[in-house]
């Protein structure tokens, strides 16, 4: 070896070290010996299996990491659990990709830009949490505790929305779950049965059905691994399918019937299926004479909505809409009539369709039985609850909960309110924004409004995982640890096959990402409350699971999971619901008290324009909601979405399979470009897309600009009447391709009872564009 | 003379550091001059603000729109996986377990630059010139380079494209040094 020549530092660098106290060897210590799995096996082989929860999306399957070394290898469903057993989707096998993704928020940030541009500066813990806690003190003394509102979604957003409330104001909550999505479902079945039959889980037995009715269900395109399962296996049991959809979805290929609906009229169907039961006493009129009320009220009100007066309406024919109906009514009481899931189409008639198919399952006596809808197996823990955040603020005067829908307060304040208070001061003014766990860009009506919203707040954060539009409109963005980081509440699960388990971390958090309770329970002392009183949420975990005669421990021991036995079903002499008479009501008293309609009515939505069709959307098995779309794996399979297109519609306007459109709405919005999918399986008067794609934060380098977003070109949206959730299949669209703006051609005649959206004057073609 | 270039390394560690504190002062970026000037690199007067570091590194390495230029993890660009904590934190890792150390604190991937700085800190203060030739050849150097070029083609502050070439120059210096001599 030749005699090193190493290079030597001048005099003054020399010095100028020297004066300087470097970390250095401060970042290493001596090595303890090796906890980890061991590494010389290829693969998962040797790692320690632990047992969680996960959460690519709100069904929450069981799971078990694989770790190595620290590092998570391999996702799998959890064989303990009855569930899915060793199932998960392709979402819950990619969690690793969110994980490790280069591009998730890693520490708390600041704004230094302006709001949207997405320039940040890194900043320490202490400064976010002091700065979101000064301002949320100053708007409370300035404009009363009601100026603030908090947006949340899933279960670790329930810490921050504890701050919140008890902060005083009656915008705790306003989950886009609800005012976006079940909220609608949710009511009508709460009202009807008395239970939440369809929230984040439905209670609907497809398993043991004869026959199944999806109405513009997508179970397959919305993958949740046990609901699908369950369906699956009862269409391998034999049942019969009855799709209805403007769309030949997933289900709609595996129907024994499929009803392909104009859009904006399913209640009229429902309303003749019942008229056509009832007359033809194709009805369990012992359950209904026993367990319902209000079946007179429901007789008189579809007396004349006879299946030849809905067909010109819903453009089916008679005959086809009648051989559906018998084939669910043959297999009375084993039907499972879906409850729905998102229901947030038209804005009025919303909780009317979903009362509506809550009384056909009751006309049915489809409740309590097996094949039909049924209760959940309430799953016993202890509830750890904080007194300071436990109770409910005073409402103001003038209520963004209370005063405009009757029955919004079940849910929250409306979110279309609150953003409506926060651009225009109607009725208060809201001031400051705290965001959790939902992307609301990519999730609410109107996002040009919102962010007309936030650019009048004097304050908004988030706690993000990933640099989303929200975080990119945020003055503060905290970055939360991901399902596989952290600890969360424990979990039940109250379906057909119950269990009890619990989200635990498989890995260290990285960076400065923190878990919920520990940002919340941060907050909550700058704030000067006394909540979050325990030391971490792990003792929270213990103390819930106490109440089950489990700790963590012995949980970890059973394989991290206890399955529980059901309890779905119901002798009929048994049968007892939740609500005024124990009985199921067909005609809710409530909703008549609140001069809205007690029994389901069909209110005709506006059809297209001429020139436009309407804008439909829906899922891909492989992500969820715009979540998901800068994860690598689930991005390589499903990297953009399409825009399907009726083929006649498309033969007469000279486009193909392929070509790249641009979308404009009926108020002059357009979409980004987007391929369309020409295909005769979907009605003339309808596009459809995916949702969830066409991102807009330039910081999700996979995502950015692929595909096209509904939500922004769902610009006009109606509000429930009943509980104030937002529509969003009250849009249309025309094509441009290139330059040229297109007419869609007018291919289904529409009956005199249904009115067409009127444009507004002086509407004229836009050309170009696409961004 | 390993020992002051230990000392160098343990600059580049704090440098690649987000600023704050000590890689602030005045006196952190007179020795930034320094070395500079020993390494015939040109420099301006140095007279920088937090806050346009501040944004400058989280732009660079942190989360930016268009996605950050150059992240400053070994697994993003080991074997092309685009993903952190893969087969380049493994390495690094190895690396770490064969010299008998681990991290002070796990806050940060063990494939982070500044941590893979101070390694080659020291290993050269301890002299271990055999590991760190491997470290370098098999590892560091390798990445390092990618990554260079994804900082100076970002159009960044001349503060980081100084502390990219610095690092680069030191980094080249000892493959000269250390492991064409000792392979």
């Amino acid at each position: 070896m030749k005699r090193r020549r190493f290079l030597k530092l001048s005099a003054s660098a020399c010095a100028a070290l020297a004066a300087l106290e470097l970390k250095g060897t401060g970042m290493f210590r001596p090595a303890a010996a090796s906890t980890g799995g061991s590494t010389d096996l290829p693969g998962s082989l040797g790692a320690k299996d632990i047992p969680s929860v996960c959460e690519m999306c709100f069904w929450r399957c069981p799971i078990v990491g694989k770790v190595k070394n620290g590092k998570l290898v391999k996702i799998e469903g959890n064989p303990k659990s009855p569930a899915n057993d060793t199932r998960v989707c392709a979402r819950g096998n990619s969690g690793i990709q969110l994980l490790y993704d280069p591009d998730r928020l890693k520490y708390p940030m600041k704004r230094t830009g302006k709001r949207g541009e997405g320039k940040w500066a890194r900043i320490s813990w202490d400064e976010a949490l002091d700065e979101v806690a000064h301002n949320m003190k100053k708007v409370v003394d300035k404009h009363g505790p009601h100026a603030l509102a908090y947006f949340d979604h899933g279960a670790s957003a329930e810490f921050m929305r504890g701050v919140f409330k008890a902060l005083g104001t009656e915008n705790y909550t306003n989950e886009p779950a609800f005012f976006q999505c079940v909220g609608p479902a949710a009511l009508a079945f709460i009202k009807s049965m008395g239970y939440i039959t369809s929230g984040t889980r439905q209670y609907v037995d497809m398993k043991n059905a004869k026959a199944i009715l999806l109405v513009a269900s997508h179970i397959g395109e919305n993958v949740h691994v046990s609901h699908v399962k369950e369906y699956m296996e009862g269409l391998d049991n034999g049942a019969k399918l009855v799709v209805v959809d403007p769309r030949f979805s997933a289900p709609a290929g595996k129907a024994d019937i499929y009803l392909p609906i104009r859009p904006g009229t399913d209640t009229a169907l429902l309303l003749a299926w019942m008229n056509f039961i009832i007359e033809n006493g194709l009805y369990d009129k012992d359950f209904v004479k026993n367990h319902c009320t209000g079946f007179d009220d429901v007789k008189a009100a579809v007396k004349k909505c006879t299946i030849e007066w809905a067909a010109p309406i819903c453009d089916l024919k008679a005959e086809d809409m009648k051989r559906a109906i018998i084939t669910l009514a043959d297999a009375r009481p084993h039907v499972a009539i879906h409850p729905g899931r998102h229901a947030t189409w038209y804005g009025k008639g919303d909780t009317s369709r979903h009362q509506a198919l809550a009384i056909l399952a009751s006309l049915f006596g489809a409740v309590g039985v097996p094949g039909g809808l049924y209760f959940p197996t309430p799953v016993k823990k202890a509830h750890s609850e904080c007194a300071e955040c436990g109770g409910e603020p005073e409402t103001p005067d003038k209520s963004i909960q209370e005063d405009y829908y009757p029955f919004a307060s079940m849910f929250g304040s409306p979110t279309s309110k609150i953003i409506k208070a926060s651009r225009t001061g109607d009725p208060y003014p809201v001031k400051l924004w705290g965001i959790n766990g939902v992307n609301i860009l990519q999730t609410i009506p109107n996002p040009y409004h919102t962010m007309e919203a936030i650019n009048k707040l004097d304050f908004i954060f988030c706690e993000e995982i990933l640099p989303t539009e929200t975080a990119m409109w945020s003055d503060i963005v905290l970055p939360g640890a991901t399902y596989l980081e952290r600890f969360d509440a424990v979990y039940t699960y109250d379906l057909l096959t119950p269990y009890i388990t619990v989200r635990q971390p498989m890995v260290k958090s990285m960076f400065e990402t923190r878990s919920s309770y520990w940002i919340a329970g941060q907050l909550a002392k700058r704030l000067g409350m006394d909540c979050f009183q325990r030391k971490n949420i792990k003792e929270i975990v213990e103390e819930e699971l106490q109440g089950a005669g489990l700790t963590l421990e012995s949980l970890d021991k059973k394989g991290g999971l206890v399955p529980l036995k059901a309890n779905p079903y119901r002798e009929r002499k048994d049968l007892k619901f939740n609500t005024d008479s124990g009985k199921i009501a067909l005609s809710v008293e409530d909703y008549a008290d609140e001069d809205l309609d007690p029994v389901p009515k069909f209110i005709p939505t506006p059809a297209p324009p001429k020139g436009f069709a309407r804008l439909i959307y829906g899922r891909v098995p492989v992500h969820t909601f715009s979540r998901t779309m800068n994860n690598s794996w689930l991005h390589n399979e499903w990297p953009e979405n399409e825009l399907w297109l009726n083929d006649e519609a498309a033969s007469k306007m000279g486009l193909k399979d392929g070509d790249e459109v641009v979308l404009e709405n009926q108020d002059g919005k357009k979409s980004l470009p987007i391929k369309l999918k020409v295909t005769p399986g979907i009605r003339p008067d309808v596009v459809y897309m995916a949702h969830g794609y066409g991102c807009r934060s330039k910081m999700l380098t996979k995502a950015f600009e692929k595909g096209a977003s509904d939500q922004f070109v769902i610009t006009r949206y109606e509000n429930d009447p009943f509980m104030g959730a937002s529509s969003h299949r009250t849009n249309f669209v025309r094509i441009i391709k290139g330059t040229k703006v297109m007419d869609i051609p007018d291919l289904c005649p529409l009956p005199p009872q249904l009115p067409r959206f009127q444009l507004k004057k002086g509407h004229t073609a836009k050309t170009g564009g696409g961004k | 003379m390993t020992s002051q270039l230990s000392s160098v390394f343990k600059l580049l560690a704090d440098g690649f550091s987000y600023p704050g504190g000590e890689n602030l002062s005045p006196e952190f970026f007179k020795a930034v001059k320094e070395l500079a000037r020993d390494c015939g690199l040109q420099t301006g007067t140095m007279d920088y603000g937090s806050q346009e570091l501040q944004e400058e590194y989280t732009r660079l390495f942190i989360n930016a729109p268009g996605g950050v230029a150059a992240p400053p993890y070994a697994s993003v660009y080991v074997a092309g996986q685009g993903l952190l904590m893969q087969e380049g934190h493994a390495q690094a890792q190895e690396f770490y377990s064969r010299a008998g150390l681990q991290l002070a604190d796990g806050q940060e991937p063990a494939d982070f630059l500044p941590l893979e700085l101070a390694f080659t800190a020291v290993l050269l203060e301890r002299g271990d010139l055999v590991l760190l030739s491997e470290f370098l050849e098999k590892h560091l150097w390798r990445w390092f380079q990618v990554f260079e070029r994804r900082v100076e083609a970002s159009g960044p502050h001349p503060y980081y494209s100084l502390l990219v070439r610095l690092t680069l120059f030191y980094l080249n210096k000892l493959k000269e040094e250390v492991f064409d001599e000792t392979t």
